[in-house]
């Protein structure tokens, strides 16, 4: 724990390191944006949805709350969704931007805690196409204790297995925007702030439309994790291994999705949002003995409340 | 010659209503006692900058019969001849707050106006925002 925060401690220097630096070569391109940002609107213009943002504010924030039905009964075995709490899912939510610095939610999950917050810092940001630096999460981590508590029941499968703490990374993300598009690429490293050690290789394009007043995002994504992190998660070392759980040894794996999730405004504050996300797992993580599913359905039905 | 603050304060209220009760009975054409009514009064999007998008009902009326004429911002949307009272619905878009007028044709005189207020959950951000759902 002292480790990771001395680490991400250092990577903000550095990155402050940075923006002192790029701040003077930027006060030029800034004055430029600003100029160029002030267009007439034009009222005329229809169903095109522009990448929202403007580029002459140096601060933002965004604080929210998120109300859900979720429905998420992950791939572990014997891991069962009992409770009516397992289908409820209350988040709060912050977003905060000060001059290329940034915390955020890195998905719109809600979950019965804060959002497990994206650090990052954009070191390019030019109209068509980003390049950051950042620290996430990449997968959760689980307890089988906390999983058998929760369910009230001894689950062989999981007894004695150790806790899995969340595969935390470090990355470089290149995004790439085109018209209602995105695609994002991000190479992470888990060995530094993770249990998880290894790499993970994550692409994601997301197409948005609006109709009316909806916003409707699709998205497809293809997720790669080194032997070494799907090994972490769900390989069975030897000292682990029963009769109903033999020993597992891991080799490279990915997981695809595909995801559909759309919002309407109730009012300036509330949202209504619903989603749904399939994803399909490679056979180095469908054949470890705790992992029952190929492939796992995700729902989400709520509504957002923004301050 | 100049009015300082006292002297100002010294003039009787009368004399202020008398000077400013005219002014804006004639900017709200109050004369004619015109009504225009714009339901919904409000549009909201998802985020600051998109195209908001409501069905519009338009009522407007006024006491002297004659020609009339709808504006949204400048763009005249409709006229109509020799009528009082009138109802119009029409597909509303807009990005930013949109003020209606009604016009007596060939005049540039508001008789009447009222507006759409266009707001947004997400305020624009400096971040390129584009979240996964899980």
């Amino acid at each position: 724990m002292t480790l990771r925060l001395l680490f991400i401690t250092s990577l903000v220097f550095a990155m402050c390191s940075f923006s002192a630096f790029a701040e003077q070569e930027n006060s030029a391109t800034t004055a430029s944006s600003t100029s160029e940002s002030e267009v007439e609107v034009d009222n005329t213009q229809s169903t095109t949805v522009d990448v929202e943002e403007t580029k002459e504010q140096d601060f933002s924030w965004q604080f929210s709350i998120d109300m859900a039905a979720v429905y998420d009964p992950g791939i572990l075995a014997g891991h069962e969704l009992t409770q009516a709490l397992d289908y409820l899912a209350l988040s709060l939510s912050l977003e905060l931007y000060y001059k290329g610095f940034y915390i955020q939610p890195n998905k719109r999950r809600s979950g019965a805690k804060f959002y497990a917050p994206e650090i990052g810092y954009q070191l390019v940001d030019n109209e068509d196409w980003a390049l950051d630096i950042l620290a996430r999460t990449y997968i959760s981590g689980y307890s089988p204790e906390d999983i058998m508590d929760w369910q009230d029941e001894y689950i062989p499968i999981l007894a004695g297995l150790e806790e899995k703490s969340s595969g935390d990374g470090i990355a470089i993300r290149y995004s790439k925007f085109f018209d209602n598009n995105v695609l994002m690429i991000e190479v992470a490293n888990l060995d530094l702030i993770s249990g998880a050690e290894g790499w993970v290789f994550e692409s994601f394009f997301s197409h948005v439309k609006q109709v009316r007043n909806w916003d409707i995002y699709f998205g497809a994504g293809l997720s790669v994790f080194s032997d070494d992190v799907i090994n972490y998660y769900f390989g069975i070392e030897e000292q682990f291994a029963t009769p109903i759980r033999p020993q597992y040894q891991a080799s490279t794996g990915f997981k695809g999705e595909l995801e559909i999730f759309a919002q309407h405004p109730i009012s300036e504050n509330w949202s209504f949002n619903a989603g749904i996300t399939q994803s399909y797992f490679s056979s180095s993580i469908t054949d470890s003995p705790i992992v029952d599913s190929k492939h796992n359905t995700r729902a989400l039905i709520g509504v957002t409340y923004v301050f | 010659m100049y009015f300082s603050r006292v002297q100002l304060g010294k003039i009787a209220p009368w004399v202020w209503l008398s000077v400013l009760l005219p002014a804006s009975w004639s900017a709200f054409g109050a004369p004619d006692k015109a009504k225009l009514i714009t339901q919904p009064s409000s549009c909201v999007t998802m985020h600051q900058g998109r195209s908001c998008f409501a069905k519009l009902n338009i009522t407007w009326q006024i006491s002297e019969q004659g020609d009339y004429c709808l504006y949204q911002g400048k763009a005249l949307k409709r006229c109509w001849y020799d009528t009082s009272k009138e109802q119009v619905k029409f597909e509303f878009e807009a990005k930013e707050t949109v003020t209606f007028t009604l016009k007596r044709k060939g005049t540039n005189t508001v008789i009447a106006h009222s507006e759409v207020k266009v707001s947004w959950v997400h305020q624009a951000s400096p971040r390129k925002r584009r979240w996964r759902l899980f």
